[in-house]
């Protein structure tokens, strides 16, 4: 996994939005989240510095 | 009568939607753009939980990018409202690994705020935003073409694209393929 994954996709996403490719464009931003969202839950596995 | 049927409601070259959709896109183009300003005049790079926020709100852009492309639609403000919660969400967990008493929080702040701290609140605004705009697209008629007509419309699309290439030329640099350093200093690509 690339950490520029996400930008790569959101710009095939933003592109076909410019050209009219609705769906691409759909799918490329499903991508762009699905992978943001993977890459959150990579770097977020320390626990917080919270206490109650 | 459906009032629908009357042609006069629909020959609005614009509407208030489509004014306000070019309006937020430009909002997320200062944002990205400040970020890249504290990036490249200051030094600050951005650690991986902030670029996973600016993803955030480019994924917000792009719901705006929609309907600024395609007309205003439900679907593409769901689009833009989903990028703001995921903004939301990852701004909240940076906010929350600084909140110990003593912790100074990581890089630099703007009007008292580190800039996670002002992600957490832009992504809530932009959430009520979006509340006030869908009400707006029930109350209104729809104008008779989308804002890309006008040459406001397609410039500021153009920005938000190049705003996103140079997010991803500016990621490929700074961590190559793989994950990024947490504290980063220096462009892995560039070796300064």
């Amino acid at each position: 996994m690339f950490m520029y994954l996400p930008f790569l996709l959101a710009l095939l996403a933003v592109v076909g939005i410019a050209i009219g490719w609705k769906a691409f464009a759909y799918a490329m931003w499903l991508g762009t989240l699905g992978v943001s969202l993977w890459w959150f839950a990579f770097h977020a596995t320390s626990p917080l510095p919270l206490s109650f | 009568m459906n009032p629908s049927h009357l042609s006069s409601l629909r020959d609005r070259p614009t509407s208030a939607g489509n004014v306000l959709n070019v309006l937020a896109l430009l909002a997320v183009c200062a944002s990205l753009g400040i970020a890249f300003y504290y990036q490249l005049a200051l030094g600050e790079l951005p650690c991986p939980l902030c670029l996973l926020q600016r993803a955030g709100m480019i994924l917000t852009g792009i719901g705006l990018m929609m309907n600024v492309r395609f007309g205003v639609r439900a679907a593409h403000y769901g689009v833009a409202l989903a990028g703001a919660l995921a903004t939301g969400v990852i701004a909240l967990r940076q906010v929350l690994l600084h909140i110990a008493p003593g912790d100074a929080g990581y890089g630099s702040t703007f009007l008292g705020l580190h800039f996670y701290t002002l992600a957490a609140l832009s992504a809530l605004a932009a959430v009520a935003g979006i509340a006030l705009l869908l009400m707006l697209k029930s109350w209104e008629a729809p104008a008779s073409s989308p804002a890309w007509k006008s040459a406001g419309g397609k410039l500021v699309c153009l920005l938000f694209i190049l705003l996103v290439a140079a997010n991803l030329a500016s990621t490929v640099l700074e961590c190559g393929g793989g994950a990024c350093e947490d504290d980063p200093t220096y462009y892995l690509l560039l070796g300064k």
